[in-house]
């Protein structure tokens, strides 16, 4: 169980799983959008998708919790 | 038959020469850079078109008369543009990077080591003092200010010294990431800086209260443009003057950015910008960038030796101080290095401080040079 | 002293005294705004 929490204050632009979806480490699970820039945000460990706590075009800020994997 | 040949001579051909092609062709090769490239558009291709204009046979830039040569009179010859530019950058420019973590701004100033590599590599060159210092402050890569500086010290040198330094500009995501590969340890690039605290609103507003009386009193010549840049910097984080800010960051900022783009345009007519002068502009612009990104790297290393937190070398690199791009490159290279290494916010703090650096370096020479 | 030295020493020198000393100030006001904003926070509370 792992949240992943979001590393730099930008805006979500996609958001590239669902719940319930089974992700790897280091596969991308959102990008965000900070300074023009497309970042992914990759999962730190493996894990299945339990919440995704974001919506495509939110702000967020550093810390914040992105999505939810256990 | 006489009426042709009046014709003829009321008409402009016969006062074209070589050059003023070879200029057309440099001002359409800008023209395509900016629209098929992308290449800093909004202000290579105002001044694209501003050599076009001067390369016409026109009275356009006659002293006391042509219409760009007003523009320019006012607007650059007096200074007013370059720190109406800053007010806008104030407006647009988010210190908080730098409040949280003021150590970076020591980063913003090692950049300006590169100015002065350029200004003794100028001065080598056979290029008088004054001319060394604008062609140096190039690498501080700041358009605004390389225009101040040589509307101070030398006004010749404006037109070409703005287009090397914007045209460079767009190349830094091109000339710094081999410099700093070569300046760095994968082990170093893979260092993970500790995010950044949370800065509060009342930080804001004082910042750019305290940095404007600071420099000024020490650098009293930076005064046109960090006055105006940190008034734009208030106007934004007091949060009560939203109209103002936005005005300054956008519609003042576009309104100027036109008579800027196409007045610097129109200072290089085929006359001054054929000499084999330009060519050597041109080979100590790409030195300065690449110098600038070295020197903020290695100040960057020298503050690991003290900090027991370490810093990422490659933020030094963002010390070069055209925003945001030499951010997004440090950020970049970091991330080849580590992916789950997020730089971009860490390297913004050199990055905004190295405006400051480059207002401040442009302040001393003005100081001593004039 | 040559006039490029003197214009080297003094500018190189200058931009990190103002930075240095920029860096010193903003962590007194950060500081200050600080404890403004605490105080407040009581005071409200």
């Amino acid at each position: 169980m792992a949240n992943i929490e979001c590393p730099m204050s930008g805006k979500v632009w996609k958001i590239l799983v669902k719940v319930g979806d089974t992700v790897a480490e280091d596969d991308e699970v959102i990008i965000l959008e900070a300074l023009k820039m497309e970042n992914p945000i990759y999962a730190p460990e493996d894990g299945v998708v339990k919440e995704i706590s974001v919506k495509e075009g939110q702000q967020v800020t550093e810390g914040d919790v992105l999505v939810v994997l256990e | 038959m006489e009426l042709l040949q009046g014709m003829w001579t009321s008409m402009a051909f016969d006062n074209l020469y070589w050059g003023n092609f070879v200029m057309w062709t440099i001002a359409l090769t800008f023209v395509y850079l900016a629209i098929k490239k992308g290449f800093e558009p909004l202000l290579l291709l105002p001044i694209a078109f501003g050599i076009l204009l001067v390369n016409l046979p026109s009275e356009i830039m006659t002293p006391g008369e042509g219409l760009l040569w007003r523009f320019y009179h006012y607007g650059e010859e007096w200074a007013i543009i370059p720190p109406l530019i800053f007010l806008g950058i104030g407006a647009m420019t988010d210190f908080g990077p730098v409040i949280a973590n003021p150590k970076t701004l020591l980063l913003g100033a090692g950049a300006q080591g590169g100015v002065y590599v350029t200004f003794f590599g100028a001065l080598a060159l056979g290029f008088d003092i004054n001319q060394a210092a604008v062609i140096g402050i190039i690498g501080g890569a700041d358009g605004p200010t390389t225009i101040f500086l040589a509307s101070k010290l030398a006004p010749e040198m404006m037109g070409i010294c703005a287009v090397a330094a914007y045209s460079y500009m767009a190349l830094v995501p091109v000339i710094q990431p081999p410099v700093m590969k070569l300046l760095t340890t994968e082990a170093q690039r893979k260092i993970r800086m500790k995010s950044l605290r949370k800065v509060s609103k009342l930080e804001k507003i004082f910042f750019p209260i305290i940095t404007v009386i600071v420099i000024t009193l020490v650098v009293p010549d930076a005064a046109a443009l960090m006055g105006m840049f940190c008034f734009g910097n208030l106007l934004r984080e007091s949060g009560v003057v939203d109209r103002l800010s936005l005005t300054a960051q956008n519609e003042l900022m576009n309104i100027v950015t036109i008579f800027l783009g196409i007045s610097v345009g129109a200072t290089m007519p085929a006359e001054v910008f054929l000499s084999p002068k330009v060519l050597g502009v041109f080979a100590l612009g790409s030195i300065a960038f690449a110098s600038a990104t070295a020197t903020g790297i290695g100040l960057a290393h020298l503050m690991n030796l003290f900090l027991k937190e370490k810093i990422n070398p490659l933020i030094g690199a963002a010390g070069v101080s055209a925003v945001p791009m030499a951010a997004r490159v440090a950020h970049k290279v970091g991330s080849e290095a580590d992916k789950k290494n997020y730089l971009l916010m860490h390297a913004m703090g050199p990055n905004v401080a190295g405006v400051i650096g480059t207002a401040v370096a442009a302040g001393m020479f003005i100081s001593v040079l004039k | 002293m040559s006039l490029p030295l003197t214009t080297f020493i003094s500018g190189i020198s200058g931009v990190f005294i103002v930075m240095t000393f920029l860096l010193i100030m903003i962590k007194l006001s950060s500081k200050l705004a600080i404890a403004l904003e605490k105080k407040q926070e009581k005071q409200e509370s």
